[in-house]
């Protein structure tokens, strides 16, 4: 396999990974910013 | 800390930059480093991949010490270590199958075989989906917690069985390269650069944590807002008819 082709793999995978990654986070706070507004709704 | 004390404290942002730093340390380490001489440039792909399945055992055996110190101390907040862990460690688990396919099509020419470290990381994921979709079936706080703190001691089996199957088994995967009882034989460079990829995520992990556990603290109290609030009684909105504009 050539080098090129070897590279599009590797942009795959890194593109996968930190695009879980980043996902994750935003979901972390999004849900903990809804939460904070709930809790505030509450009080 | 009360919920109206929740909702007054700044959110912290420091574990968002710690988390972007540890990912372009791992970036810029594993893109620097010069390329294996037989896997060629695919080898970078392990900087990724190595990094996760460490943290998904990490994750796994931290949910595993958090749920025993619940089942011991019936404190909540080890339930919510135990989850904020086991929530991370799904998803790292996820990456590290998710990166593994990736570099084993071009390697291995396949996407996917039933070897069995690949089986068991799949089965591993599968088990700590459902130790969340438990979390989801009671909104009892201490049965919640109890519950999944004996899945979470329980699944953890799986981890040995996970690194140890490439030693017990004829796989297609390869033995472990750094966490055996010989000495590590890779070239130094890779070594090291792996080592900086798995510190890095191991600090990503630490940071994520930091923030999930926030976030588990702040639906523990959500909930019992929501369980203590008074309920409206049946039929209170409803109002005694008034004519618009018309007097009483």
């Amino acid at each position: 396999m050539e080098a090129a082709e070897q590279w599009n793999w590797v942009l795959l995978a890194y593109g996968f990974c930190y695009a879980v990654l980043v996902v994750f986070a935003v979901s972390i706070a999004v849900r903990i910013s809804r939460a904070r507004d709930r809790l505030g709704d509450q009080t | 800390m009360n919920a109206q004390q929740t909702t007054q404290a700044p959110s912290s942002t420091w574990p968002w930059i710690v988390m972007a730093i540890a990912g372009l340390v791992t970036f810029v380490a594993s893109m620097t480093v010069g390329p294996d001489a037989v896997q060629g440039q695919l080898s970078r792909i392990l900087y990724v991949h190595v990094p996760s399945a460490w943290l998904a055992y990490l994750a796994f055996f931290v949910t595993m010490f958090a749920s025993a110190m619940y089942l011991w101390k019936k404190d909540l907040a080890w339930d919510r270590r135990a989850v904020s862990s086991a929530e991370i460690g799904v998803v790292f688990t996820g990456l590290a199958l998710g990166l593994g396919m990736i570099w084993a099509k071009p390697t291995w020419g396949v996407w996917w075989t039933w070897d069995a470290r690949l089986t068991l990381t799949a089965i591993m994921f599968f088990v700590y989906l459902g130790y969340l979709a438990l979390r989801r079936t009671t909104t009892d706080l201490h049965l919640r917690a109890r519950r999944s703190a004996i899945l979470g001691v329980l699944a953890v089996i799986q981890v040995p069985l996970v690194h140890f199957s490439v030693v017990w088994w004829r796989t297609l995967h390869q033995p472990p390269s750094i966490l055996k009882p010989e000495p590590i034989d890779m070239d130094a460079a890779i070594f090291v650069t792996l080592v900086i990829a798995v510190v890095a995520f191991t600090v990503m992990y630490a940071a994520m944590m930091y923030k999930r556990i926030e976030l588990a603290r702040l639906e523990d109290e959500l909930l019992l807002a929501e369980q203590t609030a008074d309920s409206p009684v049946a039929g209170s909105a409803v109002t005694a008819p008034l004519i618009e504009g018309g007097g009483a």
